[in-house]
């Protein structure tokens, strides 16, 4: 480096176009989750209209008797027109925290609960939701920081060195989460630490290679396009003039790979039986001793919801990130 | 040297893993045959072959995996073949899109027609992308099993519905990389050269260009329907019929208790048989993935 460095052009204005599009990207996602919200609530309100035919409450073993046809729901035209006043009551319910109960325990579904003694009469969201998210992002974190660092030595730093590491881990990446964490309960029942978890979630169903190779080729591409290859030249810090796209890449390659690492947490929840979204839904939908249960709608839809949001909210943090870097540091 | 050693290695765990997919119809026994009560230990080793014993009920091991097997890729088989027609519906609509069609483009019926079926198909792929894979197959399972009183039924279409949501995962890279042909004139050059659409698609594009990419998403969702069915039938949510899934999960609680319980050898082997099978089903099909990205890349 010879203390020289190339200029980097700024512009901080927030012109109307931003804040315009910030407003377009705001619509888009609340729009988006309450589409997603109606569609799955139709779906969903078939079982439940089939359950509970016209409101009588049956088990599952009945419907599927001689005596309940199966298609004994008569449907009107104004069945969609219904079920949309339900949906959007509904939605003002979740929206107010009122997320229904369980028809089978009696149990209410709320966010949280501060008083303890009142904890076993109810069914907890945000603890089980943290628990999720949490081991999502650790699990994300660890991920893109191994890959960042095997990928910089073998692009930026040109060492083969630590090649054997990438390898090593890239074919641990297809083995499938599904299979590892049968084997690791089948013979460690609930006694899995938490740590191997989320290495497991990190590592497994493709996750990491995925990850590891659409960096390698953004970060392959980017070292060698010429501002970088000016800087080099010039002996200015590379690093200085990488980290905006590094950004951009960094953003793309996180929203590429946060819905595998996502839908590994919730296996690795259901098959280890950690708490968590996903073992609150094994512990109501999967569970085979639950077929002569009810179905519990609107605790199925609580929980859809919430992996709903999260999933246009990641969408939508995302949009306005790159907005944000692409067109207001330009 | 090594990574030829490798490649035989893996090449013989194929070989392995197809002798094993076969061994029901090479044996001449039969799944329901009690070849252990049939003739008495020493007997078998000269009358039979029986390379992973019997089980509890003195059936032969292997046949039994091997039905089971095949169970998995039939259906399996069947689920990717859909999955791959719906991506390459989808996949083709997504890579012919055009943003900028003028008026009078438009005042046709068929351009019009084009235009709606490149717009669902960009559409229904966002959607598809943006619902996690297992809500999906929850749904299916909580759906189909209401309404259809065969679990393979509802094993069957709950599959095909997943395959249907994770058709994204081709289409889009289809898409791109007719976009990325479009860019390089190749779709232009071969119009020019007279070749007609069909034959544009169905050999130009879809047969020389993409046929990596498809072989590659064919085995990468293969893989993944047997993963789904042993974690549906793990917790007793699988098929009807006997599948890897079924295996495992039928065995699940023998696994917890202390193996020095366990009466014989026999009992350890038939547990650890399934998983280990997967493990290594698991890397070959990884290894494969790589040699087919090689092949077609050369």
């Amino acid at each position: 480096m010879n203390g020289k460095s190339l200029p980097e052009s700024r512009n901080n204005t927030v012109s109307p176009n931003d804040m315009l599009n910030f407003g377009k990207q705001t619509v888009k996602f609340v729009l988006s989750v309450i589409f997603s919200g109606f569609i799955l609530y139709l779906i969903l309100n078939e079982f439940n209209e089939i359950a509970t035919l016209s409101g009588d409450a049956i088990h599952q073993d009945e419907l599927f008797s001689e005596k309940v046809p199966k298609q004994g729901v008569e449907r009107s035209g104004n069945d969609i027109l219904n079920n949309t006043g339900k949906y959007f009551k509904w939605l003002c319910g979740f929206i107010t925290g009122d997320y229904g109960k369980s028809p089978n325990s009696e149990k209410i579904i709320v966010f949280s609960v501060s008083d303890l003694a009142n904890k076993a009469d109810k069914i907890e969201i945000w603890p089980n939701y943290f628990h999720t998210i949490s081991i999502t992002l650790l699990a994300i974190t660890i991920a893109f920081i191994i890959s960042f660092v095997l990928n910089t030595l073998e692009i930026v730093r040109q060492t083969k060195k630590l090649e054997w590491i990438k390898t090593i881990l890239n074919w641990l990446s297809s083995v499938h989460i599904i299979i590892l964490g049968i084997i690791l309960f089948l013979f460690f029942r609930d006694q899995i630490p938490v740590i191997a978890g989320i290495i497991m979630i990190a590592i497994c169903s493709n996750a990491f290679y995925d990850l590891s190779a659409l960096q390698a080729n953004d970060l392959s591409t980017l070292y060698n396009k010429d501002f970088v290859i000016a800087a080099r030249a010039w002996g200015d810090n590379i690093w200085k003039h990488m980290r905006r796209s590094l950004a951009i890449d960094g953003i793309n390659q996180f929203s590429s790979v946060w819905i595998i690492i996502f839908t590994n947490t919730l296996i690795y929840e259901i098959i280890c039986q950690k708490p968590g979204l996903g073992f609150l839904l094994f512990l109501h939908f999967l569970d085979s001793e639950r077929g002569k249960l009810l179905f519990e709608l609107d605790l199925f839809m609580t929980l859809t919801m919430f992996i709903i949001i999260t999933i246009f909210m990641i969408n939508y943090i995302k949009d306005i990130t790159l907005d944000y870097l692409l067109y207001k540091r330009r | 040297m090594f990574k030829n050693l490798i490649n035989i290695i893996f090449a013989f765990l194929l070989f392995v893993i197809i002798i094993i997919a076969l061994w029901k119809n090479i044996s001449n026994n039969n799944q329901d045959d009690s070849v252990g009560k049939r003739f008495a230990p020493p007997e078998i080793s000269l009358k039979q072959i029986l390379p992973l014993g019997t089980d509890d009920n003195g059936n032969d091991y292997l046949v039994k995996f091997s039905t089971a097997f095949q169970y998995n890729l039939y259906v399996s088989f069947i689920t990717t073949a859909i999955f791959t027609v719906i991506s390459i519906i989808l996949g083709l609509g997504i890579g012919f899109q055009t943003k900028n069609l003028s008026k009078n483009q438009n005042i046709l019926f068929l351009n019009r027609l084009k235009n709606l079926y490149f717009t669902f198909c960009s559409s229904i792929t966002d959607v598809f992308q943006s619902i996690p894979i297992l809500i999906v197959l929850l749904l299916g399972v909580l759906f189909f099993q209401r309404y259809l009183d065969n679990p393979d039924h509802s094993l069957f279409f709950t599959l095909v519905v997943v395959a249907v949501f994770s058709s994204p995962k081709l289409s889009n890279a289809l898409g791109n990389h007719i976009k990325q042909l479009n860019r390089e004139e190749f779709i232009l050059a071969t119009k020019a050269s007279g070749v007609s659409m069909p034959a544009l698609i169905v050999k130009h594009i879809l047969y020389y260009e993409a046929k990596g990419l498809i072989v590659l998403q064919f085995i990468n969702f293969f893989f993944f329907t047997i993963m789904l069915e042993i974690f549906l039938g793990f917790f007793g949510k699988g098929a009807g019929e006997l599948s890897i899934g079924r295996l495992i999960g039928k065995d699940k609680i023998l696994y917890g208790i202390d193996w020095q319980y366990l009466p014989t050898d026999q009992y350890k082997l038939i547990l650890v048989f399934p998983l280990l099978f997967v493990l290594i089903l698991c890397l070959v099909t990884r290894w494969l993935a790589k040699r087919v990205m090689l092949l077609t890349e050369n």
